[in-house]
């Protein structure tokens, strides 16, 4: 019973901001490249404009990524970049994550 | 979206896409390197069958710029046009990029001083070298930075632009192994012409991960 407390404690103190399934994606991605344009993670991910514009407002309040918007000629760009504090939020998630399957693994084998 | 499992484990495929795709800004080049084979072939071959004229000595300085610019575009309007993607750069690989090239610079910017000082105090009061041999080795780190991709392309590269500094000098061939040339200009072909079936299979690949969200 306490192992199964614990189980479900350490998933309720998962960071809300990137367990939301698009967040972790489009964690997951910019933690792979040194920057990356709106419009790859556009493609990537399959959401719209506007939907990964609010994901994006998201991780950018909690300091997880940063955004920096340009002009590639007449044509808006927005450069991506995860801060520091969001590789290791993404690192702890990850952490959580594995050690919250383990233990499920093990009590139902 | 919902079709995504929030297992960080069945994100590995985000991840490798990623990682896939950024290597096309920075360390492969695919059809730019088969384009680079193909130009390196010709560079030689005007080099070597082509009499002294200002059409030769235009086209052998042209062909390496030329080379640099096709990679470049390529990139950019190619293999990123999903959006930009920078790679994170492996240490190593920018170790050796940014290490070698300082190293060139020092030792072929040192020589070239030293030689152009060392000449100027002599009685004949000018550099102790042919003024093309020292273009061609002030010219070499500049050449290792833009082809230091591999080192097919360094030696490749860096030989085009020797070959285009002794061309527009008007200089002709005397006599050199070619047998080495070709297996690296084959080898670049085929290194890049691996590089872009990566890129088709990977971009089948980004439709789909697009499709499944």
């Amino acid at each position: 019973m306490t192992s199964e407390r614990n189980n479900i404690d350490s998933l309720l103190a998962v960071d809300r901001v990137i367990h939301e399934p698009a967040r972790l994606v489009v964690l997951t991605i910019l933690a792979e490249a040194e920057a990356v344009e709106f419009k790859f993670l556009e493609q990537v991910t399959g959401l719209t404009k506007g939907n990964l514009s609010s994901h994006l407002a998201k991780l950018e309040d909690a300091q997880y990524v940063e955004i920096k918007k340009s002009f590639r000629g007449k044509i808006p760009l927005t450069t991506l970049k995860i801060t520091r504090r969001g590789r290791q939020a993404l690192e702890q998630y990850r952490k959580q994550f594995k050690t919250a399957l383990e233990q499920s693994a093990k009590r139902s084998s | 979206m919902n079709a995504i499992n929030a297992n960080p484990e069945q994100l590995a495929p985000y991840a490798e896409i990623t990682r896939e795709y950024a290597r096309f800004s920075r360390s492969a080049a695919g059809l730019g390197n088969v384009i680079g084979g193909m130009l390196a072939l010709l560079s030689w071959a005007v080099w070597t069958y082509a009499p002294d004229s200002i059409l030769r000595r235009v086209v052998l300085v042209v062909l390496p710029v030329l080379w640099i610019a096709v990679k470049r575009w390529l990139r950019h309007r190619y293999y990123q046009r999903y959006g930009q993607v920078t790679s994170r750069g492996d240490r190593r690989e920018k170790f050796w990029k940014v290490g070698l090239t300082a190293l060139l610079a020092l030792v072929s910017w040192g020589v070239v001083a030293a030689f152009i000082i060392l000449g100027l105090r002599s009685p004949q009061h000018r550099p102790l070298m042919p003024m093309r041999l020292l273009v061609e080795i002030g010219l070499v780190p500049i050449a290792a930075w833009f082809f230091f991709d591999n080192w097919v392309e360094l030696v490749l590269g860096v030989g085009m632009v020797g070959t285009a500094v002794s061309g527009a000098y008007g200089e002709a061939p005397h006599g050199h192994e070619s047998g080495l040339l070709f297996l690296m200009i084959l080898a670049l072909i085929w290194a890049g012409v691996r590089e872009h079936r990566v890129y088709v299979s990977l971009e089948q690949k980004l439709k789909q991960t697009g499709r499944l969200a």
